[in-house]
């Protein structure tokens, strides 16, 4: 007896939540929108099935959509407008598509290298990265507690993003 | 350039500072951003909820469960060539061996959503419990010298004409089958939840007399998602590992009062439980929909697809206890849950009743001591109770000063 083609879908799905969410988080401008686009996503994907070309890998394609309606939800925003441009989009599509290529069976799995890599970053660093990333606290909150300003916790932050990319880059997880 | 004129982003750390820095630059740390989000330690329990939401719509658009036809077919062609993965051939093999039936597998995988948006928190239901007997009936402990408070049909006496708290006065179907209120299950974010109950003081020498009249005292269960609390009427708190139960810690391990609304009814009414373990857990909607992975056989009620008396479509599962699993399992359980949510409307268990005695045929009577007929866990409208939050679960939100599980605990 073979499954429903709808709980092999299903399958797939769970199987790419967290890249697809992950990326969903790099592309998009707004926490809250990352639910609806991950929602408006998924359903894209399944209406559009029959475009997929099986002899292509399936993660690619649904970061693809999903980018469509990223862009389509930043296109309405003027603040966002300024901050999209191509050459950005196809770096981070390029970095998912390096994450695709480690080994790990999860995505938690392939990522793991980034933890490792936070522990390396410099304490200041850390403690932002800890308090705002992992511990979920908002940056005001964050910044109160560190007892900086929230321009500075910020800066502090992008810092250790690039210092972290840097670090991946050094055990060739990103390009 | 400085960035400094824009207002601040609903996500601080999507729109980077470092406009001067390369693309390349800036694509990195914004791939990095998103990678750090997924280490959030709530991040598991919403993207589960995420899934699920996701595919509850997909399903929805599809018409409910009932896809077939040539996409179906074509998606299936499709997934051989992807199944170029060791994880994907693996996912689909276990997907051949244990879904023996696709209206089982999606019944199986509603049931899995329900979970996961129960996870999610933030609502919260009544317990409702149908006695075995109804409260003035039968040998109950403790029940001798007191007045009687129930009717021969179960009904609640003096109450029956009344609106039912928190519910407006509509017709109640449960309350005239004979269910009384016994608690409130409050369900919060990453699996967290409490349920208030009460349970039956009588007089002692060390405390002020009350009459004649048996005392209900609060007691709230709780788990913080990796460990089960037990407060107590004066705030003293018990931690477990395990599930704390009738039998392993909640004092007066027999008795439960039943509770109208959110006041206690001081007058003392109690229906009497299994001395079992296992009761407790089918009043916590985690526990019954985790019991429901074991031992049951899951499926749609079709029947009811087109109810619409709840105002939302509805998808109505059921299970039915096979016959090998042991222990005292309601026979049948019946969930009902927003079709495209899959968020938990009500659950209902029911017992199977022995026709020689009228004892429930699960039942592993203890000191005459019986499980309930049913019980019933219905979700209360939003704003009905205060959510939970990790606040709760700090031992000096409660302000332990007593001793009453020294006193109570067996």
């Amino acid at each position: 007896m073979t499954p429903k083609a709808s709980d092999i879908f299903d399958i797939l799905i769970r199987q790419h939540a967290d890249m697809l969410s992950a990326f969903i988080y790099s592309m998009s401008f707004d926490r809250s929108e990352v639910d609806d686009i991950f929602q408006e996503t998924i359903i894209s994907a399944w209406t559009r099935i029959d475009d997929f070309d099986p002899s292509r890998p399936f993660a690619p394609w649904l970061r693809g959509i999903a980018r469509n309606h990223i862009l389509a939800a930043a296109r309405k925003n003027k603040r966002y407008r300024a901050h999209l441009h191509g050459l950005l989009e196809d770096r981070i599509e390029e970095q998912f598509g390096r994450l695709d290529r480690e080994s790990g069976d999860s995505f938690a799995e392939r990522i793991a290298e980034l933890k490792r890599c936070i522990e390396r970053l410099h304490a200041e660093g850390r403690e932002a990265i800890e308090l705002v990333y992992i511990r979920g606290v908002d940056v005001p909150v964050a910044a109160e507690t560190v007892g900086a300003a929230q321009e500075t916790l910020r800066k502090r932050l992008y810092r250790a993003r690039l210092w972290l990319a840097e670090c991946l880059k050094t055990k060739q997880v990103f390009a | 350039m400085n960035n400094d004129h824009l207002p601040t982003p609903p996500d601080p750390c999507a729109l980077d500072l470092g406009q001067d820095d390369a693309p390349h630059q800036q694509a990195d740390a914004r791939v990095v951003h998103g990678l750090l989000r997924m280490l959030d330690e709530g991040e598991s329990a919403r993207v589960v909820a995420r899934v699920d939401r996701a595919t509850a719509a997909v399903r929805a658009q599809e018409g409910g469960l009932r896809l077939v036809g040539t996409r179906a077919h074509r998606f299936r062609e499709r997934l051989a060539w992807i199944g170029g993965s060791a994880g994907m051939a693996a996912a689909i093999v276990l997907a051949l061996l244990f879904f023996p039936s696709s209206t089982e597998a999606t019944a199986v995988a509603a049931l899995n959503s329900m979970r996961s948006t129960a996870r999610a928190g933030g609502r919260c239901y009544e317990i409702l419990i149908q006695p075995h007997r109804p409260p003035s009936a039968g040998p109950e402990r403790g029940r001798a010298d007191g007045p009687e408070r129930g009717r021969a049909d179960g009904s609640e006496r003096g109450r029956a004409d009344g609106p039912e708290r928190g519910r407006g006065d509509r017709p109640d179907r449960a309350r005239a089958e004979g269910f009384r209120r016994v608690g409130e299950l409050q369900l919060g974010a990453e699996g967290r939840w409490t349920l208030t109950m009460s349970k039956l003081r009588r007089e002692s020498a060390d405390r002020p007399p009350t009459g004649d009249r048996p005392v209900l005292e609060r007691i709230v269960m709780g788990f913080d998602g990796t460990q089960y609390w037990l407060v107590g009427p004066r705030g003293s708190i018990r931690r477990s590992d395990s599930q704390i139960t009738f039998g392993k810690g909640f004092p007066g391990a027999v008795e439960v009062g039943i509770l109208d609304g959110p006041e206690l009814d001081t007058e003392g009414e109690q229906i009497a439980m299994s001395g079992s373990g296992e009761s407790l857990g089918y009043m916590t909607l985690s526990s019954v929909l985790d019991s429901l992975q074991r031992g049951y056989q899951v499926s749609f009620d079709s029947r009811t697809d087109a109810d619409t008396s709840l105002g939302r479509p509805i998808t109505v599962v059921q299970a039915r206890r096979l016959d090998s699993r042991g222990g005292e399992g309601p026979q049948s359980v019946r969930l009902v849950a927003d079709s495209t949510t899959l968020e938990v409307i009500s659950v209902r268990l029911t017992w199977a009743i022995r026709p020689s005695d009228g004892a429930p045929a699960s039942a592993q009577p203890a000191g005459g001591m019986l499980p309930p007929r049913a019980v019933l866990i219905r979700q209360l409208p939003i704003g009905a109770c205060e959510s939970i939050g990790p606040k709760w679960f700090l031992p000096e939100f409660h302000s332990s000063r007593g001793d009453d599980f020294n006193q109570l605990s067996r």
